[in-house]
């Protein structure tokens, strides 16, 4: 109930229907949310920056809060929600999601190395929650590897793909890349 | 009577301005926890910033994540983290909230108070004795600020529910002001008579803090600076409570990066002469 999931678990009582509806009930659903919403918008601030700026970070928690069971730790807290998050439909969010939660455990485990596919060009996007720089989603399509390792300068770095085939073929097929280095 | 403030993480410049102006300080273990190898510990930076908390006063340490009420278990984790403090620096006495956190495991993001009834009160009996025998050092139960209004079923008053876990196990009371005044405002307790009612030779320690009304409720945020009327109720509260030893500023971290060090040193300044504790 306290999570918004009182509709599946069914109130088996007439006190528990009426809590469900009461003011207190909505006060601590929003106390769990607005805790979640204050600690990620810090753990993960490029993540919650772009929610943010889609208008829809705190809807966003609200299903992450229905959807997933929490934890006390603030890095599988931030670890859960990153990876709630990287399933999202709008490619510019899930990618930021799955690079920032591949920073976190580059920053943790000694020797960690992932890359994450981005559609759109990484550094405005950078630039945006940094700096407040806006952008055009379309303005700034392409495509690009990022890679999080420990041993890069700055612990990332990233690099524009130039797919070597037809230009029919669609972006994340198989077919082979080149990378060119973009910048870091 | 001494003073103490809650000291939330590594902030260099809260420690120096506040320490010096207070009697005791009091930790949280769950806000120095971090994950190792997908186990809840407390790092050692942390230990030995908190080792070195504990040379310049005396420690108490008040916890959140025990989730003494959960019918189905405790955190383990957090008695972990306990284990961990008390290997490593001298501690008076601990408390936690009567209440729960967790259920079935899953952590609830706040903390509810319990169904006041018999089955419970067995249930945090055994457990407040088993974390007694576990430590040895008094272990302080605080009255949680009650979210939920009453369902009609309950077999003791608030104060009630509250002496007879002290009657069973001889544990100690944190009894938390401003969280009376919250329940007043949220749920219509009676002040008054929830003191009269509770046995106030168990209180040990008296929390004060400051917190804000939302969408017509009083909030335990511990994010302001203390109100007029919560100082008035901590003083008639220490007056009654012949055992309390401390009065504790509860202030969050996150609080004193928006209000300053500086601000929340001014306001032990204000609290020990308001309290009259010079």
């Amino acid at each position: 109930m306290l999570k918004g999931r009182g509709a599946q678990a069914g109130p088996d009582s007439a006190y528990a229907r009426q809590l469900q509806a009461s003011p207190h009930a909505a006060m601590l659903r929003e106390i769990i949310c607005w805790w979640r919403q204050f600690l990620l918008s810090r753990d993960c601030r490029f993540t919650a920056a772009l929610l943010k700026r889609r208008g829809d970070f705190a809807a966003k928690l609200e299903d992450f809060v229905r959807a997933t069971p929490g934890s006390v730790l603030i890095e599988q807290q931030a670890d859960n929600f990153l990876g709630y998050t990287a399933g999202d439909t709008d490619p510019l969010v899930a990618a930021m999601a799955r690079t920032e939660l591949a920073l976190m455990r580059s920053r943790r485990q000694p020797g960690y190395r992932a890359a994450v596919m981005w559609q759109h060009d990484p550094a405005p996007v950078f630039a945006f929650v940094l700096r407040g720089l806006s952008f055009e989603d379309a303005a700034i399509a392409g495509m690009f590897r990022f890679v999080a390792d420990a041993a890069a300068p700055g612990g990332m770095q990233w690099f524009e793909c130039y797919p070597e085939v037809p230009p029919e073929l669609p972006a994340g097929s198989s077919a082979p890349i080149s990378e060119n280095r973009a910048s870091n | 009577m001494l003073l103490a403030t809650t000291i939330e993480g590594y902030d260099a410049e809260l420690v120096e301005r506040v320490v010096p102006l207070v009697d005791m300080i009091e930790i949280s273990p769950d806000r120095w926890v971090r994950e190792q190898d997908g186990v809840a510990s407390i790092p050692r930076s942390a230990l030995d910033f908190i080792a070195g908390l504990a040379r310049q006063a005396p420690l108490v340490v008040h916890g959140v994540g025990l989730s003494i009420g959960s019918y189905d278990h405790w955190s383990q984790a957090y008695i972990g983290l306990l284990d961990q403090l008390f290997e490593a620096v001298p501690i008076r006495w601990h408390s936690e909230h009567l209440g729960y956190a967790e259920v079935e495991g899953e952590p609830l993001g706040t903390m509810v108070e319990l169904p006041r009834s018999r089955e419970a009160l067995r249930l945090v009996s055994q457990r407040v004795s088993a974390i007694q025998r576990r430590y040895g050092v008094p272990f302080l139960l605080e009255n949680v600020a009650r979210a939920l209004p009453d369902d009609g079923t309950e077999q003791f008053s608030p104060a009630g529910f509250v002496n007879e876990i002290v009657a069973d196990t001889g544990c100690g009371l944190l009894l938390d002001v401003y969280n009376l005044e919250c329940d007043r405002h949220n749920i219509g307790l009676n002040i008054a008579d929830f003191l009269d009612e509770l046995d106030l030779r168990a209180v040990r320690e008296i929390h004060i803090a400051g917190g804000t009304l939302y969408k017509g409720f009083r909030l335990d945020i511990h994010s302001r600076l203390v109100e007029d009327s919560t100082i008035a109720l901590a003083r008639e509260a220490m007056s009654r409570c012949p055992a309390a030893e401390v009065v504790v500023f509860e202030i969050l971290d996150e609080a004193v990066a928006v209000l300053g060090a500086r601000a929340v040193a001014a306001e032990l300044v204000r609290l020990r002469g308001r309290l009259g504790l010079v």
